[in-house]
């Protein structure tokens, strides 16, 4: 990561959006703050995370680690601070777009975002659609979440069941499920050669990334369309 | 018998503990020599890094931003 996505051009003015801070766990007698990492983030070695201002947690990164997807990340993990802002100030309208911002990115369970949900009152119907949306998506979220998707055997296994999963529920609605779900069902579609699939996966994740597309990552998957 | 057992034994225990500190010391410094090579790495200069938590977070507070945080180590690669 250090000679690949941190050596990036990209990273220089992704650090304009937000703070970049490395912390080295050095196990030197007197360092600050040796327990951060245990405190904030629970895989192992190397970690990424996203902080608020103050230092709590705001989500892990788990996604690919490239500038890209850390810069889709900052975008809703800045609304989603500014929502927190706000209805910790007072601001009872933040707890609908917060809700939503965090069901987007995934970081609430089905139950506790029904929780949540119940907590706003009545709704009116097109904030009740959306809000239905996002709940099959974080069924879709949770599931990629929940599995290993770092191992090309892991991503296979776990595309297999989410296609098994949207046959059901339907396709992800929101910009973040199908940022997480088209490019894990393009690793199927390789592995199984499915040439129809592979070509659906990578319309679907240019729609899903818009300006932001990986163009390496699009253009390996064409290379990879032309082969089969 | 027991008279000269007892103090050899403390003097041993005592060698032994000062060794235990002198290699406990030296792997103080081998490690801070890791952690400072780790600062020196290329990729904390093409952009900016903070290596500071506090001062991470004062310029997050101060400009109304989040913090993306990289977790690595310097004692192991």
């Amino acid at each position: 990561m250090e000679n690949g996505a941190f050596s990036d051009k990209a990273m220089k003015k992704f650090g304009k959006k937000v703070v970049l801070f490395c912390h080295i766990s050095s196990r030197v007698d007197g360092d600050p703050h040796q327990d951060l990492k245990a405190k904030r983030d629970t895989g192992g070695f190397p970690g990424l995370v996203f902080l608020d201002a103050s230092g709590e947690l705001l989500m892990e990164h788990n996604d690919n680690r490239r500038v890209m997807s850390f810069d889709t990340y900052a975008d809703s993990l800045i609304e989603l601070d500014k929502h927190q802002v706000a209805l910790k100030g007072g601001d009872l309208a933040a707890a609908m777009p917060l809700l939503i911002q965090k069901m987007e990115l995934g970081l609430l369970r089905d139950a506790a975002a029904a929780e949540e949900r119940a907590k706003l009152g009545t709704l009116s119907t097109s904030d009740a659609r959306r809000l239905d949306e996002l709940q099959r998506d974080l069924k879709i979220v949770n599931l990629i979440r929940s599995n290993d998707v770092r191992s090309a055997a892991g991503r296979t296994e776990t595309a297999r069941k989410l296609l098994e999963l949207t046959k059901s529920e339907g396709l992800p609605k929101a910009g973040m499920a199908q940022r997480e779900y088209w490019p894990l069902i393009a690793s199927h579609a390789v592995a199984t050669s499915d040439k129809k699939l592979l070509k659906a996966a990578i319309k679907a994740t240019k729609k899903a990334y818009g300006k932001s597309i990986d163009e390496r990552w699009v253009k390996e998957q064409e290379r990879k369309l032309k082969k089969m | 018998m027991r008279r000269t057992f007892i103090p050899a034994a403390v003097s041993i225990l005592l060698g032994a503990g000062f060794a235990v500190d002198l290699v406990a010391q030296q792997d103080q410094a081998d490690l801070a020599k890791l952690r400072d090579k780790k600062l020196k790495s290329s990729f904390l200069k093409k952009a900016a890094w903070f290596t500071d938590f506090d001062e991470a977070r004062a310029k997050a507070q101060k400009d109304g931003k989040i913090i993306f945080t990289y977790f690595t180590r310097s004692y192991a690669p």
